[in-house]
């Protein structure tokens, strides 16, 4: 907790406090730093304003509810136009937002497949198993952070939801060295295991 | 796996999706869907349970995580709630992507969701999307 500063102005209430989590931010009535950077007001007779603004580097970059509206725009896909379509949203998507990895994956350099991986999982703060070769990755999961956030929600996940990695990543690996693999995938869960191998030293 | 970091440039092309399969309207019975299914539980039922307050605990969680720049004010006397973004993480993302092209209508999809929530509670919502090309914009949302 950085060094706070506490005021009492009128009716308002204002505490310094730099809380770590958006949940004491909720709890807190009134919050203001002496940076100036985190900024909460509010006024607790329940009758004032309520003011509270924010840097982007404020805050880390994690909405795990996007996990639950990707779902719902596959549902909707998938109910409306079916498998196929669902498949080609997917490689849509892929060819336009990997381009560049796709790019660079042309010139054969594994590393940038780990990288991929590595960023991924980090992001979304997975634990993951990694084995690598000179000419291989393969990925061991015990659960998928997307599908575990969606049935945490209550929901279930699209009964595709599995082409998130196999449609993706084999789009992912299109004009390149490398053929992806998906090599098992639990609906329920999204344990799986993944494979990336240079096509050239597949046996 | 697409990581919900990676969302934002796959609702964009979800988007585009939908219109080359049956033009604007698809797109916005999406959304439609969408704003039923996504924000019932949340944005909805805090109005329910708070009022118009319940429009600042749904904006302080989801506008947080996303790491958004903004201002947010309740005026529970004049019953009157404002975001005013200075940098929407979505449309920030989207503009920063060079190498994607985002869709043509995107900021169009805050309005579709969260209208009609707000107006089934007996709020208005209004907005300004005038510098959204700058991932800039504000919403007011009133007692009507």
């Amino acid at each position: 907790m950085r060094l706070c500063v506490l005021f009492y102005v009128k009716k308002y209430f204002f505490t310094a406090l730099a809380p770590e989590s958006n949940k004491s931010l909720q709890t807190s009535d009134t919050t203001i730093c002496m940076n100036n950077k985190r900024k909460t007001h509010n006024n607790p007779a329940g009758q004032g304003i309520r003011i509270m603004e924010r840097k982007a580097s404020d805050n880390k970059y994690l909405h795990k509810d996007f996990h639950v509206a990707l779902n719902h725009l596959m549902n909707y896909i998938y109910n409306n136009f079916g498998e196929d379509s669902l498949r080609d949203y997917l490689s849509q998507y892929a060819r336009a937002f990997y381009k560049p990895l796709n790019h660079r994956l042309k010139s054969g350099n594994i590393a940038e497949i780990e990288r991929y991986i590595t960023d991924i999982y980090k992001k979304e703060g997975w634990n993951v198993k990694i084995t690598k070769g000179t000419n291989y990755i393969e990925i061991e999961q015990e659960a998928c952070p997307g599908i575990s956030h969606i049935t945490a929600k209550g929901e279930k996940p699209c009964v595709l939801y599995r082409e998130t990695y196999n449609t993706v990543n084999k789009t992912l690996c299109e004009n390149t060295p490398f053929e992806y693999t998906l090599k098992n995938f639990n609906e329920e869960t999204g344990a799986c295991t993944q494979l990336f191998v240079r096509k050239e030293a597949k046996p | 796996m697409i990581s919900c970091t990676e969302f934002i440039p796959a609702y964009s092309e979800g988007f585009k999706f939908l219109e080359l399969k049956g033009g604007r309207g698809e797109v916005e019975k999406f959304w439609s869907y969408l704003s039923e299914l996504y924000l019932t539980g949340t944005l909805s039922k805090y109005i329910e349970e708070e009022g118009l307050a319940g429009c600042f605990t749904y904006w302080s969680h989801s506008l947080n995580e996303e790491a958004a720049d903004f201002r947010m004010i309740l005026d529970e006397t004049k019953q009157e709630f404002r975001i005013d973004m200075f940098k929407c993480p979505s449309k920030g993302m989207l503009n920063e992507m060079k190498h994607m092209e985002p869709y043509h209508a995107y900021c169009d999809h805050c309005p579709a969701l969260y209208k009609p929530i707000v107006e089934k509670h007996g709020f208005s919502y209004e907005d300004d999307l005038s510098r959204c090309d700058e991932a800039r914009c504000s919403i007011v949302i009133r007692k009507k």
